[in-house]
């Protein structure tokens, strides 16, 4: 048989890609030449080895950083439209209610009153700024805390996990090869 | 003719790095090393003075950070460059602790959102995106040494408009 065809049958064979004719075709070749079903199965065996070592998808660094951004920028930009059409529900449900909304509003605004009379602690504040605000981990032994102030933005970040620095550093010199290499290539283009 | 050409490369290289908008100062940060403990604020050594009043009570202000000594190891004002990554190293000669930061995005008058990563033994070990606030002051709570805590206080010098 064309040794072209023969090639072409065995690259499908070797990626379960034969229609029942051709593999019917390559059967009878196979009976034939005994030589060629052994190099077959050497090929097949070469493709599970690269299959096992390399994996089928690489992950982009620091993925979960970047989801989870994506992730909270969504949910506030939904949070954000809830309020409009809400309120646009409310306002054909209340439409034949006047009058006992009206009543409610006011026992609330007597109510939200007191509560402002007695100090006005317990009214919560957006925290829009640091709610956008995440931390990414090199490491799974690593967890933060985010700490926002009265108007929202962070004012601290308390980290935990860390390994503790030894009491013999003094900070006093440069250790050898204490740069890490991004620092050193910032650098390189900030004086270039 | 091979010197010539080279010279002639480099000298290109020199002119379009010097036009890098990238490299424009958009502001500038000032990064402190504070070190806090209940112990003894003497065991910070020679290099630690004593922490201003006004910076110890808005430290005190927040529960993780109330500590009875707090001892400033370093100071730097770096600049902010528009689209480059800087360096803070405010414990030097040493780098063993740095921050990295990049602006993000500007979110209104005297705001700033950063990339912001906390390097230490050469190691990333976290980076976050906050948004610096002129005036303001960003804690991040580091490790420990010497029987206390790290504090890296982080603050939004000046921006341009």
């Amino acid at each position: 048989m064309n040794k072209e065809i023969t090639d072409e049958l065995m690259v499908k064979w070797v990626d379960h890609k034969l229609t029942a004719t051709e593999q019917a075709e390559l059967e009878v070749i196979l009976l034939e030449d005994s030589e060629l079903a052994g190099e077959l199965s050497a090929m097949r065996s070469v493709k599970a080895k690269i299959q096992k070592e390399i994996p089928a998808s690489v992950e982009p660094p620091y993925p979960d950083f970047f989801n989870n951004q994506l992730m909270r920028k969504v949910m506030l930009d939904q949070v954000s439209r809830l309020p409009k059409e809400k309120a646009k529900r409310w306002w054909k449900s209340l439409q034949w209610a006047w009058a006992p909304a009206g009543a409610m509003a006011l026992v609330l605004a007597f109510l939200a009153g007191q509560r402002l009379g007695q100090g006005g602690e317990s009214i919560t504040r957006p925290v829009a700024t640091s709610s956008l605000t995440s931390v990414y981990f090199s490491e799974d032994s690593l967890n933060a805390e985010i700490i926002p102030d009265a108007e929202g933005d962070v004012s601290a970040i308390i980290v935990t996990g860390l390994s503790a620095i030894s009491d013999d550093a003094s900070f006093a010199e440069i250790k050898k090869g204490e740069l890490p290499v991004s620092y050193q290539r910032a650098e390189a283009k900030r004086f270039h | 003719m091979k010197p010539l050409l080279i010279v002639t490369f480099l000298c290109f290289i020199n002119v379009s790095f010097g036009d890098d908008p990238g490299k424009d100062k958009i502001g500038s940060l000032r990064v402190e090393m504070i070190f806090a403990t209940n112990e003894d604020g003497d065991r910070a050594g020679p290099r630690g003075k004593v922490t201003p009043e006004a910076q110890v009570m808005a430290m005190k202000e927040i529960e993780p950070l109330r500590f009875k000594y707090y001892r400033t190891l370093g100071v730097e004002n770096p600049e902010i460059l528009r689209s480059y990554e800087s360096w803070a190293t405010p414990l030097r000669p040493s780098k063993e602790m740095l921050i990295s930061f990049e602006p993000l995005k500007r979110e209104g008058r005297g705001r700033i959102q950063m990339a912001l990563a906390y390097w230490q033994s050469k190691r990333k070990l976290f980076q976050t995106n906050p948004t610096l606030v002129k005036g303001k002051s960003l804690y991040l709570l580091g490790p420990e040494w010497r029987g206390g805590r790290l504090i890296i206080q982080v603050e939004l010098l000046e921006l341009t408009e």
